[in-house]
């Protein structure tokens, strides 16, 4: 067997290996590398930075357990910021797993106690509502409707001070969206913030940040957080470096192995191919 | 570097649960298969009850607080089980034509605007002459918008009345393989941090290693 066919049939477990390795490395010994800061992540941290501080927000906090570890690095980031710009924020989720999420969510960045000690004046939270798109269809008509009038502890909402007056999507003047996949800030997007022409402001996946930008170019799409280098990049611009800036060492390292790999293997087959090695 | 294990007995069963999963990457095993059961067993169970809350929010209270009409949503949910019952089967249509068809309305009525509509008007304005590279950027967006779009709607049957098919065809193709080559790059990102985050927990959360 020739050296080609050697490296071209290696078995999985040794890449693997080789790939657990370059990630563990760089977060044991984090190098700093250079972050840079896309474009669409200024205009989203800009954006969030000039509202006024009773801007009512409506966040939907759609995370699922199995995009959690991406979803996470920029949902953290960005409800800290609205915390700390004080914010008037509505939450709910037309996603199962989302409720649970939202308060590990606020436990690990420490704001639960000051969720819990300002609850019903500065925030609500709505519990999850079924349907997906039905479900954001039946907020943006009526919350009351679509949640039987009631809270996630089961308080009235007629009871809650936030809530007075606040019944539909046009109550709001900006939709922050989690999406655990591509489809559920699509669905904000069509049933809340176009109807009512509100910005939405997205955290997609950075698998599916490239089909959100069609939305962003017409418009219908404020901004976007892509992945883990747009939370990295927001973590930056909040000077409040945290796990998605560490991340993206091991993202570098793990980038420049597969681009190897990829080269590598194309080079081989080449050479099989057209160099006449058997 | 810090180095005592963590004393919770949560952060020991996760951490267990990552490893068993991450065992799949040596081979299929049973601690994979354990973990994977435990996993969709658990999301089974939490979803049934995430389920059945929301009947009660949305429809059982408010047929306490005498809104009769709220027991139809119920009725038609309970249709769709119908089909397990021989001779009745036949009710599961009435469950199932209301969701297709309020399915339907509630994506149609957003769909025309936002992905038909509102998209076109954007494509046209997306074209600009102001700078050699905005030019130059209109017309790489144009051809590869008439090249895709000519890719997918025009069938082999009428291919030959189509003047420069061919080109159109070839170029439409390279097209949406580059965007398709752009997803394939970016979704590593998502899969690396995934892996990262796990990692993370073991090294930090469970092992309560620090970084050096």
């Amino acid at each position: 067997m020739s050296l080609s066919d050697k490296l071209l049939n290696i078995q999985e477990k040794y890449i693997y290996i080789v790939l657990a390795v370059l990630l563990i490395f760089p977060l044991l010994k984090p190098l700093g590398l250079p972050i840079t800061i896309e474009d669409i992540t200024y205009t989203y941290y800009e954006g969030i930075e000039a509202l006024p501080s009773d801007t009512l927000i409506l966040a939907p906090h759609d995370a699922s357990t199995g995009t959690e570890m991406e979803i996470g690095l920029s949902s953290h980031i960005v409800i800290k910021h609205l915390f700390r710009k004080g914010f008037d924020i509505v939450f709910c989720t037309i996603c199962a797993s989302g409720p649970p999420i939202f308060f590990e969510t606020l436990k690990a960045e420490g704001l639960y106690e000051q969720f819990m000690d300002d609850y019903g004046t500065k925030y609500v939270y709505l519990d999850f509502i079924a349907g997906e798109e039905a479900g954001a269809a039946s907020i943006a008509a009526s919350i009351r409707v679509a949640t039987g009038g009631k809270d996630y502890f089961g308080n009235d909402l007629d009871s809650l001070p936030l809530m007075q007056g606040v019944d539909s999507g046009g109550d709001f003047d900006v939709v922050v969206a989690t999406d655990e996949h591509s489809l559920l800030s699509v669905m904000w997007m069509n049933q809340v913030a176009i109807p009512y022409d509100i910005p939405i402001y997205c955290n997609p996946l950075a698998a599916v940040g490239s089909t959100f930008w069609p939305y962003i170019d017409a418009g219908q799409m404020t901004a976007m957080l892509i992945g883990a280098k747009g939370a990295a990049g927001y973590e930056i611009l909040m000077n409040d470096p945290g796990p998605a800036a560490a991340n993206m060492d091991a993202q570098t390292f793990v980038h420049v192995y597969l681009l190897i790999l990829v080269l590598g293997a194309n080079v081989l087959l080449g050479i099989k191919k057209y160099g006449g090695v058997e | 570097m810090a180095n005592t294990l963590s004393v919770e007995i949560g952060i020991w069963i996760s951490a267990f649960m990552i490893l068993c999963i991450y065992s799949w990457l040596y081979k299929y095993n049973k601690f994979f298969k354990f973990a994977e059961s435990t996993m969709i067993g658990s999301a089974a169970g939490y979803l049934f009850i995430m389920g059945y809350n929301n009947i009660v929010n949305t429809s059982v209270r408010a047929i306490q607080i005498g809104k009769y009409w709220h027991i139809l949503p119920i009725l038609l949910g309970v249709s769709l089980f119908m089909r397990y019952v021989k001779n009745y089967e036949w009710i599961q249509r009435y469950g199932t034509a209301y969701l297709i068809a309020g399915t339907t309305a509630i994506f149609i009525r957003a769909t025309i605007v936002t992905q038909v509509t509102q998209q076109i008007a954007a494509t046209i304005n997306y074209v600009s002459m102001a700078t050699p590279m905005d030019i130059l950027n209109s017309i790489i967006y144009l051809v590869f918008i008439v090249a895709v779009s000519g890719y997918f709607l025009f069938s082999e049957r009428y291919s030959t009345k189509i003047p420069y098919y061919n080109v159109i065809n070839k170029v439409g193709r390279y097209g949406f393989l580059t965007a398709l080559g752009y997803y394939l790059g970016i979704t590593v990102m998502t899969r690396i941090a995934f892996v990262s985050d796990r990692l993370r927990y073991l090294l930090f959360t469970w092992l309560k290693l620090s970084p050096f």
